[in-house]
């Protein structure tokens, strides 16, 4: 059901990748140990471009969410769930709620990252822990 | 360092004030798309009112600020400004309308500048413009999901705000009603007939937990304003509407957004905006607040200390923001009822009550107004008589 989907540019590539691999792997940095997203040439805190690709544990909890009922994609039928996912380790993603079971989202709830192809990309989601 | 200034250590004469404003007829642009019209038309439009209500010469004016205007060079050619010295623009993206006028204060104030003309101009309606998107630099990761839209990004933070203190829904329905029954004296706004609660839940979603009436309305228009400095401003015919105290305080974030609903942020401003003004929120006769959602405004109260943080809901279902209220907001009815204009035309509403020129809607004996704006810059200035 995807937006607009992104063609993996030269810095965000192995982000793209890793969800071939079934893993969710953000950058960290060697120096001062940040770990931030969207992925960068720098690290956001410290500067230094000496990142390390690193897995994650693909968990985290809802920090907000949205139902989108606007229809902006024709492939993307409303509604559906928009989550503002904070990771475990501090970062945050977007994603969709997949596979509820119809449970509805709220503020806090355990999440855990899913795979799902579309097109040329494997996209991580987020469903119930 | 703080990014504000302190007209109380300045000479008097240095004082910024405006003393002209201009605004194109919203409501006939709104019912009249037409794809040939540009934003610079529209800014030149504004321009010359604002230009005639000032009583200045043209030739008077040395800096210009454009917002929106990709090329300050064709404005100021279209205008036949060519000999300006200060010439600058913003994108308006981001709510910058306060930060034009903090720009244009703060080279007032430093004797950079003595009369400068702030234009903007927006066809975003006739041209079918869409918000959001590439302003947001997560965008390409976010779009993928279907999150696309900048009232998405603010219905995530009202849902927080909810979270956090308990919010209910219905303030944000009390902020439109407010707002259309505002916009229904003003015979320039587009929207007029006065809702209610069951207008704002019959609406239907747009980002849950926003619907329709949460939403501005994008429109054809054009806003300037002159400012000059006090000592030029006494000659003039009109009463000069100086600005008190004026700043800005930035949340530079990936998610269009503040984790906190930019509270720190307007907070921090808040302290020093006030204090330099010699003045306290309570001294307040009414507030223009940036509403390109009706979320901004619940934020824009807690973070400029009107009411405590997350005293904002309670303090909208008591009514104190409507016209007859401890504090009318948004007197011509806000972006959600006059029109989409990215602040410019709340500051010149603020102008207009201040000079007493607001007709049924005008707020008695007004003499001191807040203009602030909740965005990924923070921007207020006081304004006074």
């Amino acid at each position: 059901m995807p937006g607009l989907l992104p063609i993996p540019t030269e810095v965000d590539r192995p982000f793209w990748e890793a969800g071939r691999e079934g893993v969710l792997r953000l950058q960290r940095c060697a120096p001062c140990g940040h770990i931030f997203f969207p992925p960068g040439r720098r690290c956001v805190a410290c500067g230094s471009p000496d990142l390390h690709w690193t897995d994650m544990a693909g968990t985290g909890e809802i920090w907000s969410w949205v139902v989108m009922h606007k229809q902006y994609f024709a492939d993307m039928p409303t509604p559906y769930v928009v989550l503002r996912v904070k990771l475990t380790e501090g970062p945050y993603l977007m994603a969709n709620l997949v596979d509820a079971k119809g449970r509805a989202p709220e503020i806090g709830a355990r999440v855990r990252v899913v795979f799902q192809p579309e097109g040329d990309i494997v996209l991580p989601q987020f469903t119930f822990a | 360092m703080p990014s504000d200034f302190t007209p109380s250590k300045l000479t008097p004469d240095r004082i910024p004030c405006i003393v002209g404003v201009g605004t194109t007829p919203f409501r006939a642009l709104y019912r009249d798309i037409n794809p040939a019209r540009t934003d610079y038309d529209l800014a030149l439009d504004a321009f010359y009112v604002a230009l005639a209500d000032s009583g200045l010469e043209k030739r008077e004016i040395d800096s210009v600020i454009v917002a929106r205007l990709n090329s300050y060079l064709k404005f100021c050619a279209d205008a036949g400004l060519e000999d300006v010295n200060y010439v600058n623009f913003q994108s308006a993206g981001g709510s910058q309308s306060g930060v034009a006028l903090f720009q244009a204060a703060t080279l007032i104030q430093a004797g950079q500048a003595d009369v400068i003309a702030c234009v903007y101009g927006n066809s975003g309606r006739s041209s079918q413009v869409s918000y959001g998107g590439g302003a947001i630099p997560t965008s390409r990761y976010d779009d993928p999901y279907g999150m696309t839209s900048n009232g998405a990004y603010y219905g995530m933070l009202f849902r927080r705000h909810q979270h956090e203190f308990g919010t209910p829904i219905e303030a944000l329905a009390e902020i439109a009603i407010s707002n259309r029954a505002n916009a229904s004296l003003n015979p320039n706004a587009i929207m007029q007939t006065p809702i209610t609660r069951e207008d704002y839940f019959n609406a239907p979603f747009i980002a849950d937990p926003l619907r329709r009436l949460d939403y501005c309305l994008v429109n054809d228009g054009g806003v300037a304003y002159i400012v000059t400095s006090l000592e030029r401003a006494r000659d003039l015919k009109m009463t000069p509407v100086r600005v008190l105290s004026s700043g800005v305080s930035g949340v530079m974030s990936y998610y269009y957004g503040s984790d906190d609903c930019w509270f720190g942020a307007l907070d921090d401003l808040r302290g020093r905006l006030f204090a330099r003004a010699g003045v306290e929120p309570s001294d307040l006769d009414f507030a223009q607040m940036y509403d390109n959602f009706s979320t901004a405004i619940v934020f824009a109260l807690e973070g400029m200390g009107i009411c405590q943080r997350g005293e904002a809901g309670p303090w909208l279902l008591d009514g104190n923001h409507k016209r007859d209220g401890a504090l009318p907001i948004n007197t011509a009815g806000g972006h959600l009822s006059e029109s989409y204009m990215q602040g410019w035309a709340l500051t010149v509403e603020a102008v207009r009550q201040l000079r007493g020129e607001a007709g049924p809607r005008q707020v008695k004996d007004c003499e001191l107004a807040l203009d602030v704006t909740c965005s990924p810059i923070c921007s207020a200035n006081i304004l006074g008589l």
